[in-house]
């Protein structure tokens, strides 16, 4: 989307122009989605606060200058949504009955031709559920970081600008939010990994 | 460099890239070194790769169109609660109006006590005789009209004159009774002679349910000795509180004749209306309402011609509109000569936002606004129509007051008033110009 074009669905969403708005947004649902599920664990949650985050940008987007980039605001919102539900919920135990749902199937499950193989696919869904489990016993600061700096590939700079914290901040973030990843994955799923990393 | 004891620092930077170009060929040194670090450099790129090639989940279908629903819900709840605000004000807007004519009164009781209170009350008087030498003389170059307005039952040809010079001042008087604020200005206002002057009677009467006795007894006596006989006056009106004195008897049936704030709002003439006008003005000044309509131009994209606008009649007869204006522009699409049409509708505003969702689902309208809303200040048309509508008022006084037939200015008053109520509710409304453009 060009920079006039932005700026003009975004004059008219300040002005309550839902159309505008949605226009606007409408590219960040699915990674909005995405940063939700990773953060939650769940597809129930991440649907109701990746919600929350749109409805949320469109309250306040009256507030919203035009100082860092439309995607990076509304991925700020989307982690402040998420850090406050997990705060809110910290104390309630759920227990988690998650299970494989039709929403978990990413477009390459859906690929037949790309499919390699049923040991090697058994062998990479075990990966993942184990790449799962680990994000969701991380420390939720740590995990927000892993999520936008290596699932969604987001610069230093985009992270700085999105968690509002400086560069510096950013880089060693980064590297104590790995370093917590790779000893979950190594010290309960060694067995998983042994033939790539040892 | 102890790279081992940063080992999870430069191995992030590291794969990342972030390194300097110095750092970078020492830490890979150190790594040729080190199985430890090579190893952990080892799992986290591989883990860093897994995040990386990690499928995006499919987004739940229906997401958006919830959340359009919600968004939607919430559009519609904020322009609520924006024309709650707006209906929230107009009992404070009133409020000001209620606070101005109490404070008005206020001022109007403080200035009789303090009238009352006063040492020299001679001086006042003084004034009082000034103003009667001026309506005297105002008498004099308007006998004849004067004449039309006094009741002549009552009046014989010797009094007739001073008589005339009593309503004269009772037309000022009737002009501050009329309009609290007037009052006001013109007691405070002592530095304008007249209004002084004016004032100075005027708060006799505004004290005195009779106060146009006063006028009148005094009238009777300028033609005498006024001081002497003011006094006198002043003493009686102060005693008996509005009983018409002996004197005056003659001018009491005329002076009861225009007792009632209507019966004085009669007597105008148009010095006065200008006084009013004038003085009418610290009113306006105390109002802080604002008034504004709001406009947007949006494009219809037309394919099949009658369909869209047909369909887009259908769209704002659900919500209550009905064309307003038509017409055609030309050179409207940039580089294209040819005439673009139009139609003007004007809906509620809250339901800006939900006409272009129903549009584009139900009418299958590609709706696109070519302008933001354009909010246009018209508070001052408000005032101008509201200073009309005094005019009026007190033409339709003096109409009646003549016997004249005042049904044509009844028309035009409440055409105004209903001028004035459509820009009130027009606060709310947006009138919207859709332009119908080729696909």
């Amino acid at each position: 989307m060009g920079f006039e074009m932005e700026n003009r669905l975004l004059n008219k969403a300040r002005l309550g122009d839902v159309q505008a708005f949605e226009e606007l947004s409408g590219t960040y649902y699915s990674k909005v989605y995405n940063l939700c599920y990773r953060m939650l664990g769940n597809p129930d949650d991440a649907l109701e606060q990746a919600q929350e985050t749109f409805i949320k940008a469109f309250r306040y987007i009256k507030d919203f200058k035009g100082n860092c980039a439309f995607s990076t605001w509304i991925y700020r919102i989307a982690t402040n949504t998420c850090l406050d539900f997990i705060r809110k919920n910290k104390n309630k135990n759920t227990v988690s009955i998650e299970q494989e749902t039709f929403e978990d199937i990413t477009l390459k499950d859906q690929l037949v031709s790309n499919s390699p193989g049923p040991d090697k696919i058994a062998e990479q869904n075990a990966q993942k559920a184990a790449l799962k489990e680990a994000l969701s016993k991380m420390n939720e600061k740590n995990r927000i970081i892993v999520i936008l700096r290596d699932f969604m590939d987001l610069s230093y700079e985009d992270i700085a600008e999105s968690l509002e914290i400086p560069i510096g901040t950013v880089k060693s973030r980064i590297s104590r939010a790995r370093a917590e990843l790779r000893e979950l994955l190594c010290s309960s799923k060694e067995h998983l990994f042994t033939d790539y990393v040892k | 460099m102890n790279f081992c004891e940063k080992s999870d620092t430069y191995i992030s930077l590291y794969i990342d890239e972030q390194l300097e170009k110095k750092e970078k060929e020492e830490f890979e040194e150190h790594l040729k070194k080190c199985t430890q670090c090579a190893q952990k450099l080892k799992e986290e790129s591989y883990f860093v790769q897994l995040c990386k090639d990690d499928e995006d989940i499919i987004l739940p279908e229906g997401f958006s169109e919830s959340l359009h629903k919600r968004l939607m819900e919430i559009s519609i709840e904020e322009n609520n609660t924006t024309s709650e605000t707006v209906d929230k004000k107009k009992p404070f807007f009133l409020n000001r109006k209620l606070m101005a004519s109490l404070s008005t009164a206020a001022v109007i009781v403080l200035s009789l006590l303090a009238y009352n209170l006063l040492p020299k009350m001679g001086s006042s008087l003084e004034k009082t005789s000034s103003v009667y030498d001026r309506a005297t003389m105002q008498t004099a170059e308007n006998e004849d009209d004067r004449a039309g307005i006094v009741s002549n039952e009552t009046i014989d040809g010797d009094n007739k004159e001073s008589a005339a010079a009593g309503n004269d001042i009772n037309e000022f008087a009737g002009t501050a009774n009329n309009n609290g604020i007037d009052i006001n200005s013109t007691f405070s206002d002592s530095r304008e002679g007249n209004s002084g002057e004016a004032s100075d009677i005027g708060r006799q009467k505004a004290a005195k349910s009779k106060v146009n006795n006063t006028a009148g007894i005094k009238e009777n006596n300028t033609e005498k000795n006024s001081k002497q006989a003011e006094d006198k006056i002043k003493l009686k009106v102060d005693t008996s509180m509005g009983q018409p004195a002996e004197e005056s008897v003659s001018f009491g049936s005329s002076a009861q004749s225009v007792d009632s704030s209507n019966e004085l709002d009669r007597v105008y003439d148009m010095e006065d209306d200008q006084v009013m006008m004038g003085l009418a003005i610290p009113e306006e000044s105390t109002e802080n309402a604002q008034y504004f309509t709001n406009y947007v131009e949006m494009t219809v994209t037309v394919e099949y011609g009658e369909a869209e606008m047909e369909n887009l009649s259908k769209l704002m007869t659900e919500y209550g509109a009905s064309v307003q204006s038509s017409g055609v522009v030309q050179g409207y699409v940039a580089n294209l000569k040819e005439d673009t049409a139009y139609m003007e509708y004007t809906i509620s505003l809250s339901d800006y936002a939900a006409m272009q969702t129903e549009a584009r689902l139900k009418y299958k309208l590609e709706l696109k606004a070519k302008t933001d809303i354009i909010k246009k200040d018209i508070t001052e048309e408000y005032y101008a129509l509201e200073n009309k509508l005094k005019e009026l008022d007190i033409k339709i006084n003096r109409a009646l007051s003549n016997g004249e037939d005042i049904s044509n200015l009844e028309t035009e008053k409440s055409n105004l008033i209903e001028q004035l109520n459509a820009i009130i509710s027009r606060q709310e409304m947006i009138t919207i110009r859709f332009f119908f453009v080729r696909k």
